[in-house]
């Protein structure tokens, strides 16, 4: 575990999620496997300010979320040169295929819902995909 | 009520930084035959939580100085309270957050209780919480 937090060290994530609770759930979580990670709320120009300051490795976005929803953002970095190619991880109580199709169209790395994956599977499947995105 | 009278420990620490609902709610508790203690922000909360050792502590999730989350995660540390019961206590339930049953199952998958929202009827905190004891 140790080890693998090593090989994080340095990653960035940036959280898009209005739910503090699950924020700060995930955070400890992701700070132990090495991640530095920060959240923004505020989807209506937070988020693409938020990766030109921080310059994230990874974002996790929820859907669900005001004013702009997650889709509206997810085609909002998928357009920007800068933002563009930063893996974006969809994290969502929504699990429609129609959901999942969308954002797998517009550009999204992964899909996870919300209530079928526990804390850990989730930042097991986040720190392969970083691990693969470094091969 | 009985039950919760004859226990030896039957103190239940509140952390919050609101001071009208940690009155409220140890009133409520009172009335309820517990015993209760305050904190008004997670760094306090753990020192009180270490030296009271109370049966069950309440956890706001945003506080200053330390949030409910960090306080709790570090209580699982510690080996002298890592059996504490714990639940979050937070008014961050939006309506398709609650629905949804996420945050609870995430405050049980690291190890709480559970996650109650403020805007719960307080009886209802009551004996939610009566029946975790």
């Amino acid at each position: 575990m140790i080890q693998i937090g090593k090989k994080n060290r340095g990653a960035r994530l940036l959280f898009v999620e209005d739910d503090k609770f699950l924020y700060l759930a995930y955070k400890y979580g992701l700070e132990k496997e090495g991640f530095e990670v920060r959240f923004v709320s505020d989807t209506e120009e937070g988020v693409l300010k938020e990766i030109g300051e921080f310059k994230p490795s990874i974002v996790l976005l929820d859907l669900i979320i005001q004013p702009k929803n997650g889709f509206e953002v997810l085609a909002e970095i998928k357009r920007d040169p800068e933002a563009k190619n930063i893996p974006v991880f969809v994290f969502s109580n929504l699990k429609q295929k129609e959901d999942i199709e969308r954002c797998m169209a517009l550009g999204a790395a992964e899909f996870f819902v919300k209530t079928e994956l526990s804390r850990s599977q989730v930042i097991e499947r986040l720190k392969s995909a970083l691990q693969n995105e470094k091969l | 009520m009985e039950d919760v009278l004859e226990e030896k420990n039957n103190l239940i620490l509140i952390v919050d930084d609101d001071p009208d609902f940690r009155e409220i709610l140890s009133l409520k508790f009172s009335a309820a035959g517990f015993k209760t203690a305050s904190a008004e922000n997670g760094e306090e909360g753990f020192r009180k939580a270490k030296e009271l050792r109370p049966r069950l502590v309440l956890l706001d999730v945003e506080m200053p100085v330390r949030n409910g989350v960090e306080t709790f995660l570090k209580m699982q540390e510690d080996p002298e309270m890592k059996n504490i019961k714990c639940l979050f206590l937070t008014g961050y339930g939006d309506a398709h957050h609650a629905a949804a049953g996420i945050d609870n199952k995430v405050a049980q998958e690291i190890g709480a209780l559970d996650y109650i929202k403020k805007s719960d009827d307080l009886d209802s905190i009551v004996s939610k919480i009566r029946a975790f004891l």
